[in-house]
């Protein structure tokens, strides 16, 4: 929200009132963050107190303090499978054109329709993985934390707990492309029958962390 | 008795381009669905997570879905 950014002198000195206000009066690392641009708060992977946001169950009080989706440098493997399968009609057509001779005599409509539905069928590909990142989301809200997942196009599972039965938060960062890219697992740990919850891929998992441990001790309070 | 002329007219008929144009026809039918089901799937997460984005997606899925069925019309036209 526009506020946290650009809070005047005189609005800081306001006590802090709720665990909303954890993110914006007690925390430096993102009251201070600049303002994100309109590409950050389509496509970022981790956002604070995004503005019109909003999730299935959320309750009228209920204020998103953080969102959170995986880092971008997991669509890399679907991503180079794209670019395969674009470069494929490219290189592989002209070469069984040559080499196979039954292929000589098609008819030239299936010249056009044939790219047309591989691209066609490229797109969806695309576009069914992008969605699968773009709505898979987990976010920290001032009463709950969510984790929304679908596994594929037809299955989903949303799950939350609410902030008083969370005992512990932690995170895992291993191997090279992880350390490289600054992203890694969440594990937060819930008290009773909650189930526990895994954050997968989060960037800067410990700034994650550390936000979410202020609001805790915020709603504790 | 089958006239063997007649069958070997009939299948040469459709083999092989006719063939290939009736697979063409099914995985693009299949390809429909498929387009159908991302539709639907598109709305149903719109409505889990509301996002700005959400309206962009939906034109993508909507752009999507007519154009599989305009690549049929052009697979039953041209082929």
């Amino acid at each position: 929200m526009p506020e946290i950014y650009s809070q005047k002198p005189n609005d800081l000195q306001t006590p802090a009132t709720g665990v909303s206000n954890a993110l914006t009066n007690s925390s430096k690392t993102v009251a201070d963050k600049p303002k994100e641009s309109t590409l950050k708060k389509l496509l970022g992977s981790y956002l604070v107190k995004p503005d019109g946001f909003h999730f299935e169950t959320q309750e009228t009080e209920e204020e998103i303090l953080i969102f959170m989706r995986e880092h971008p440098i997991v669509n890399a493997g679907w991503i180079t499978v794209t670019i395969i399968l674009f470069l494929l009609p490219l290189t592989v057509i002209p070469l069984l054109m040559n080499n196979l001779l039954f292929l000589k005599g098609l008819p030239s409509g299936y010249y056009v329709i044939l790219p047309l539905l591989w691209y066609l069928g490229v797109f969806g590909y695309i576009f069914t993985n992008f969605m699968q990142w773009y709505f898979n989301v987990y976010i920290v809200t001032n009463k709950r934390i969510v984790d929304i997942d679908w596994y594929s196009l037809l299955y989903k599972k949303l799950a939350s707990a609410q902030l008083e039965k969370i005992q512990d938060v932690n995170y895992k960062q291993s191997g090279l492309i992880e350390s490289f890219f600054d992203f890694g697992d969440i594990h937060i740990q819930t008290a009773g029958t909650e189930p526990n919850f895994d954050f997968e891929h989060i960037p800067q998992p410990d700034r994650v962390v550390r936000e979410i441990n202020k609001i805790l001790e915020q709603h504790k309070k | 008795m089958i006239n063997v002329d007649l069958l070997v007219n009939f299948i040469t008929a459709f083999f092989p381009w006719g063939f290939a144009k009736a697979c063409i026809v099914i995985l693009n039918l299949i390809y429909i669905i498929f387009a159908l089901v991302v539709l639907r799937q598109e709305r149903l997460m719109a409505n889990v997570v509301e996002i700005p984005f959400a309206p962009f997606l939906r034109s993508i899925a909507i752009i999507h879905f007519i154009a599989s069925v305009v690549a049929l019309l052009l697979v039953l036209i041209i082929l």
